[in-house]
């Protein structure tokens, strides 16, 4: 995958720069690749990348995923120059809807963190929306068991709540 | 940073490691932010800290300034003892209904903020509601009630938020116990507080109820012509009153009231008269700056209406680039300024029942400074 990932950019321009996941797994990208990540963009600019980017809140397949995505967006990310590996916007569109669809709820958390520790907005927002669509239209039960959260109201805590709630709309 | 393992440095967020629960809290709040009020009303009832996050003033405040505004039509089905509150949604034109527990008074709709409904009823009792997560609030009764069994020019409550406390109050405008009609009383309750608080007596009395716009109420006072009229204006962070004179104009034609439109301080007028069946109506905009220029925004063809109807534009408000106008009681009128016609057309078949108009966002804006959370902690 890292070769794979390698490859696909090398003519991309720029320096190269490798990313280091918590399992020890590298992935060489490049400068505009690596930098769709805030995080890794900051340590661009401040010269600190020369000897790899570790990673150690972020596993290997998760990065694999977050390298896939990366590349796959290196072209509107891109402002300037060279936009022919640039994929259409459609080709895009199918590739994040089969990335966050596929995802087991575990796996799709983990990515949300790995989006948020490195700080990619464009991700964060995609798989985010992806766990508010799952979240919409269920009840605090449901939600309880999607995110393994214990219901720490007392009963008469949940009944000064619901009595609160008289008023309702109704679908 | 040679060795490139540190990921210090202040603009790394920081994840919890060996966090128990599946996201950790700065990222549960990006999904909140995502969500509609009305499923975030649900999540409040998952866990205490969820609970917490959710009546956050900050977050609330954020989430609200994300929400899209949408179109609400109150009305009393008075055979079935309740109320219906019918939401426009924009994009889809779904309805929703409220239902309210019995009661067996009728209530009606003095104003919207934020999400709240500002509700009254012929006792002249205070209810606060939000209909998106079923919270309500009965006030204290006001000082003054007494002759309110319907909201008059000289007797109405509207509901403001001002923006730099974050507090929510309801003002009062009554007339005295010394009957004075150039004089109008004013009290404020603070949503959270105890009490009714008397800010004093003030020149000039209303014409109209009164409109919010950003922290601030604003009047048409009465004077023996409109050219005449003044605004009066409450500022909700001070309690202080200030006066502005009707922009200079030809002719103030037949009659003349205040609305808010796309967040600023509106003034209809509509030409003709008694004898002139009224035709136009002409929208200026307050400059929300300087608060002292005004901008001929919007020229408005009138439907005809029945000579006999003086007209009266009741609620008019912008919502998803359009205008709304209710006329009469059962009827909404729309004027798209994207197209060519100037008229005002009628939006919706007429309504089974009387109702009243108000602009509405979903909110999770809480009646109670701490909510539950206090208790329960």
């Amino acid at each position: 995958m890292a070769a794979a990932a390698a490859e696909a950019t090398i003519d991309g321009g720029g320096k190269m720069i490798i990313l280091i996941s918590a399992d020890g797994k590298r992935f060489e990208v490049t400068e505009a690749v690596a930098s769709q990540s805030q995080l890794i963009s900051n340590m661009i600019e401040d010269d600190c990348t020369e000897n790899g980017v570790r990673l150690p809140n972020v596993d290997g397949d998760i990065l694999t995923m977050v390298v896939d995505y990366c590349n796959m967006h290196a072209g509107d990310a891109a402002a300037d120059g060279d936009t022919t590996k640039a994929s259409s916007t459609e080709e895009l569109k199918k590739f994040d809807a089969e990335l966050v669809q596929a995802l087991e709820n575990p796996v799709l958390f983990k990515l949300i963190l790995a989006a948020n520790f490195l700080n990619i907005k464009s991700l964060l927002d995609m798989t985010c929306q992806r766990v508010a669509d799952m979240m919409s239209g269920k009840t605090p039960e449901q939600m309880r068991e999607t995110f393994s959260i214990e219901n720490d109201f007392t009963p008469e805590e949940e009944a000064a709540i619901r009595q609160e709630n008289a008023w309702a709309f109704d679908d | 940073m040679r060795g490139g393992s540190t990921m210090g440095g202040k603009k790394a967020k920081t994840v919890e490691r060996n966090d128990h629960r599946l996201l950790c809290s700065d990222v549960l709040t990006e999904v909140f932010h995502r969500l509609p009020a009305r499923t975030l009303a649900s999540c409040r009832l998952v866990c205490k800290s969820w609970m917490s996050e959710l009546t956050d003033p900050h977050f609330v405040h954020e989430h609200l300034k994300r929400s899209q505004q949408k179109l609400l039509l109150f009305a009393n089905d008075k055979a079935n003892d309740r109320s219906l509150a019918m939401v426009l949604a924009d994009d889809t034109g779904a309805t929703y209904q409220l239902t309210r527990p019995m009661a067996s008074r009728s209530l009606f709709v003095h104003n919207s903020c934020n999400g709240l409904l500002c509700l009254g009823d012929s006792t002249g009792a205070v209810q606060l509601l939000n209909p998106t997560t079923g919270e309500s609030a009965t006030l204290p009764m006001p000082m003054y009630t007494a002759g309110s069994s319907q909201f008059s020019s000289c007797n109405w409550h509207c509901l403001g938020f001002c923006p730099s406390t974050k507090e929510h109050k309801v003002v009062h405008f009554y007339l005295g116990a010394h009957f004075d009609s150039f004089n109008v009383c004013c009290e404020i309750f603070t949503i959270g507080d105890k009490s009714w608080r008397q800010i004093g007596s003030f020149h000039g009395a209303p014409t109209d109820r009164g409109v919010h716009v950003n922290g601030a109420v604003y009047y048409l006072t009465k004077f023996r012509y409109i050219a005449s009229s003044r605004i009066n204006c409450l500022n909700l962070e001070s309690e202080n009153f200030d006066v502005m004179m009707l922009p200079p104009r030809k002719s103030y034609g037949g009659h003349c009231s205040l609305a808010e439109l796309e967040g600023k301080l509106c003034l209809l007028v509509v030409e003709g008269g008694h004898d002139n069946p009224p035709r136009t109506m002409d929208i200026l905009m307050l400059d929300s700056g300087d608060k002292t220029t005004w901008t001929h925004r919007y020229h408005i063809s009138l439907p005809w209406l029945m000579p006999s109807c003086y007209f009266t534009p009741k609620h008019t408000l912008f919502h998803e680039g359009k205008i709304w106008v209710q006329l009469l009681a059962r009827n909404l009128y729309c004027y798209d300024p994207s197209s060519s016609s100037t008229e005002l057309k009628m939006a919706c078949p007429e309504s089974e029942f009387p109702f009243s108009t108000h602009t509405f966002i979903e909110s999770i804006v809480p009646l109670r400074k701490d909510y539950f959370i206090k208790q329960i902690q």
